[in-house]
């Protein structure tokens, strides 16, 4: 199963671009080009890493990141931004983000940490499921 | 050039200004301490001025008085005498010219000063006569001194030539003979000289004048500075209606320095007149010159008030002087800080938004590589391929140009707030959080909730604790442990120190790490920049890192800070550029 990756930005090139580039290397790409977008998306689909551009028009990026979190707190989230500041990564690490690089962003770079957050997703996965087992478990009456 | 000699003139017109302030200042001061000096001083003069004032014609007046006294005394002695000689002796022996001869030698032996003694009739002739000259027979029925005589029976004359050519003043006596009911007069002169000496006897001193006049204002003796006897006195020295009582009168001369005191005589129409150019203000100088401390005193507290003014003066402008140029250099300061603030703002306005077009070409250039490289061989494949990499490269660049202008923009702007060192540093950990996890990274936090906050800049701390806690990752081994500790022990600064158990710093390397391009780590990794840049930044701050290291040991950073930022924002900015 390849992982499955969701792009946000509002620059429409950068994203396909990207995606297109992902893509051919195995990955499974979805876009959205707006905070408001990636939100529903998300809603329907358990992505192992969301790509988030940290300056949006309409619903910035520390916005979307604390709706993401909400739908599911477990999602990886990686923050890009042209304007790094530790301010502003001490605000996304706070918020949750996985991770925040600066753009223009090395492509096997960005490779290497949307397969840390799969990676990481998984075990949050096995780790939910267990809980779930255990919880099933537990309500059993014998 | 041109902007040199601007300057110049600038400078030249300032130092003018200031030396102009200099002396105002020094005369307004002068004034303001001299003018209650001066009205003291005036105040104190005219008491004293009164006292010596009082004094002097107390003095005067008794001159005067005795004078006078010594004078009439004298005249009456000589009446009196004449007097006695008219009582005692009868007309008949008294026109003996021998008797009478006789009797001007025992009275000439007795009082002295007498020239000659004459007995005149009825009629004026002079009938007997002793003395030097040849006088009997002559005839004063005219003389004023004889009909004032007749009339009142006693006369002293005024001074006056007469037969012998010699000044000289006469004492009449008038004499009844009853048997003949009729009168002689019994006459005698004296030598105006002798007034001269009686006076000169009195011991005048050199500014004084003393004389006698007469009512009609005629002198009766010689002066030293108003004419000689028997000449008109050039001012008047009596007035009539005061004259009347025989008090003395004194006053000061009018249009010159000094004081003329006069008192009539008892038996005689002569006014003894004392006139001296002494003044109570020469007595006040008389005493100021016998009583040297006090001038001397005076004197030093005068060159002493100079001195001290001429210091405060000269103090206050160049305090002025030296705040204005430090004003002047803060305007100057903060107008260059603002100026740069606003490139810096610009210039990372700039940078942000290329980094997204920049962003995109990276991605395009990425993509065509990997169609290329999907596509097998293409015509031209390798010199695309190329190009792609020239691209790829460019893009490079540009990002770190970009990275740089938002680099610099960041250190330009200082934020001072209160901060919570504690929570900063939580702060930062969180950022690295992850690293250090993941090399399993034995973390030792120890925070003081006794800290204070401190006024600092938040986004420059955060940049020094990141780099210090950074290059402390970096020496630790994996499962290393890094231990951070906040310290406050009152006082006013708090301090931080980060502690690891890495390789170490080698002593006589020690003192180059804050030194800018010196680095240990292996090449391409640091820059070298990180600890001058933190160096920087804790200076800046107004703090003051240490470090102290053992090879095999580890590394301890200490950060002071302090509590309040000593460097007032305009200095802050000044140490940044």
């Amino acid at each position: 199963m390849s992982t499955k990756v969701l792009l946000v930005d509002d620059e429409v090139d950068y994203v396909n671009t990207l995606s297109q580039r992902l893509t051919t290397r195995g990955m499974t790409v979805e876009t959205a080009t707006s905070g408001k977008e990636a939100v529903e998306k998300s809603k329907d689909t358990f992505y192992d890493a969301i790509v988030l551009d940290y300056a949006m028009p309409g619903l910035d990026g520390i916005e979307t990141l604390k709706k993401l979190k909400q739908i599911n707190p477990d999602i990886q989230v990686i923050m890009l931004t042209g304007h790094a500041t530790i301010d502003t990564g001490v605000q996304a690490i706070k918020e949750g983000a996985a991770e925040l690089l600066q753009k223009p962003v090395d492509l096997p770079k960005l490779m290497e940490k949307i397969g840390e957050a799969a990676a990481k997703k998984v075990i949050f996965v096995e780790r939910l499921n267990e809980e779930h087992i255990q919880e099933i478990l537990m309500r059993r009456s014998w | 050039m041109k902007q040199v000699s601007i300057t110049k003139l600038i400078e030249s017109f300032r130092n003018n200004r200031f030396r102009v302030l200099k002396i105002k200042l020094f005369f307004i001061i002068g004034a303001i301490a001299g003018a209650p000096l001066l009205m003291v001083s005036v105040i104190a003069y005219l008491w004293l001025y009164g006292i010596a004032k009082d004094d002097f014609a107390i003095r005067f007046t008794e001159k005067i008085e005795t004078t006078s006294l010594s004078m009439d005394y004298y005249i009456s002695e000589k009446l009196s005498g004449l007097q006695f000689l008219a009582s005692a002796y009868s007309y008949e022996s008294l026109s003996e010219q021998k008797n009478l001869n006789n009797i001007f030698h025992l009275f000439k032996r007795e009082f002295g000063e007498l020239v000659d003694l004459g007995v005149i009739d009825d009629k004026g002739i002079q009938k007997v006569y002793a003395g030097p000259f040849q006088l009997q027979g002559k005839n004063y029925a005219t003389h004023e001194w004889y009909e004032k005589t007749i009339a009142r029976g006693r006369y002293v004359s005024d001074v006056f030539i007469g037969y012998r050519n010699i000044p000289h003043f006469a004492i009449a006596v008038k004499k009844y003979i009853p048997s003949k009911a009729t009168f002689c007069i019994l006459r005698a002169t004296i030598n105006m000289e002798s007034l001269n000496n009686r006076i000169a006897a009195m011991g005048l001193k050199g500014s004084e004048d003393a004389f006698l006049i007469s009512s009609q204002n005629i002198l009766q003796t010689d002066t030293r500075f108003y004419g000689k006897s028997m000449e008109r006195l050039v001012f008047d020295v009596i007035d009539d209606r005061r004259s009347i009582n025989k008090s003395i009168e004194i006053r000061e001369i009018t249009n010159k320095k000094g004081f003329i005191g006069h008192k009539k005589l008892e038996n005689v129409d002569w006014h003894l007149v004392i006139v001296t150019s002494d003044s109570p203000h020469d007595k006040i100088i008389d005493l100021l010159r016998h009583n040297y401390t006090m001038v001397y005193l005076t004197i030093a507290v005068m060159v002493m008030c100079i001195i001290l003014n001429f210091n405060i003066s000269r103090r206050m402008v160049n305090w002025i002087q030296t705040s204005e140029k430090n004003r002047e250099d803060a305007i100057a300061q903060s107008e260059h800080a603002n100026r740069l603030a606003s490139i810096g703002r610009l210039a990372a306005g700039v940078a942000h938004e290329i980094n997204n077009p920049l962003a995109i070409i990276n991605e395009k250039a990425g993509l065509m590589k990997d169609i290329l490289n999907i596509s097998g061989a293409t015509p031209h494949k390798d010199k695309f391929l190329g190009l792609i990499a020239a691209i790829s490269d460019s893009v490079n660049r540009c990002r770190t140009i970009t990275h740089r202008l938002l680099g610099f923009a960041r250190q330009m702007d200082i934020n001072m707030e209160m901060i919570d060192i504690n929570s900063l540093i939580k702060d930062v950990l969180q950022f690295l959080e992850k690293e250090i996890t993941y090399r399993d990274i034995k973390l030792e936090l120890i925070l003081n909730d006794e800290a204070p906050l401190i006024e600092s800049d938040r986004g420059q701390l955060q940049q020094v604790f990141l780099n210090i806690i950074n290059n402390a990752i970096d020496a630790v081994q994996d499962e290393g442990i890094i231990s951070i500790k906040v310290d406050f022990s009152g006082g006013d600064s708090i301090s931080i120190s980060i502690q690891d158990n890495g390789h170490g710093i080698q002593e006589d390397k020690l003192k180059q790490i804050f030194e800018p391009f010196y680095t240990t780590k292996e090449k391409g990794k640091g820059t070298g920049l990180g600890l001058s840049i933190t160096y920087g930044i804790v200076q800046k701050l107004g703090g003051d890192i240490r470090v102290e290291s053992k090879v095999g040991i580890g590394t301890k950073f200490t950060v002071e800070l302090p509590l309040k930022n000593k460097n007032s924002r305009e200095d802050a900015k000044k140490y940044q550029f």
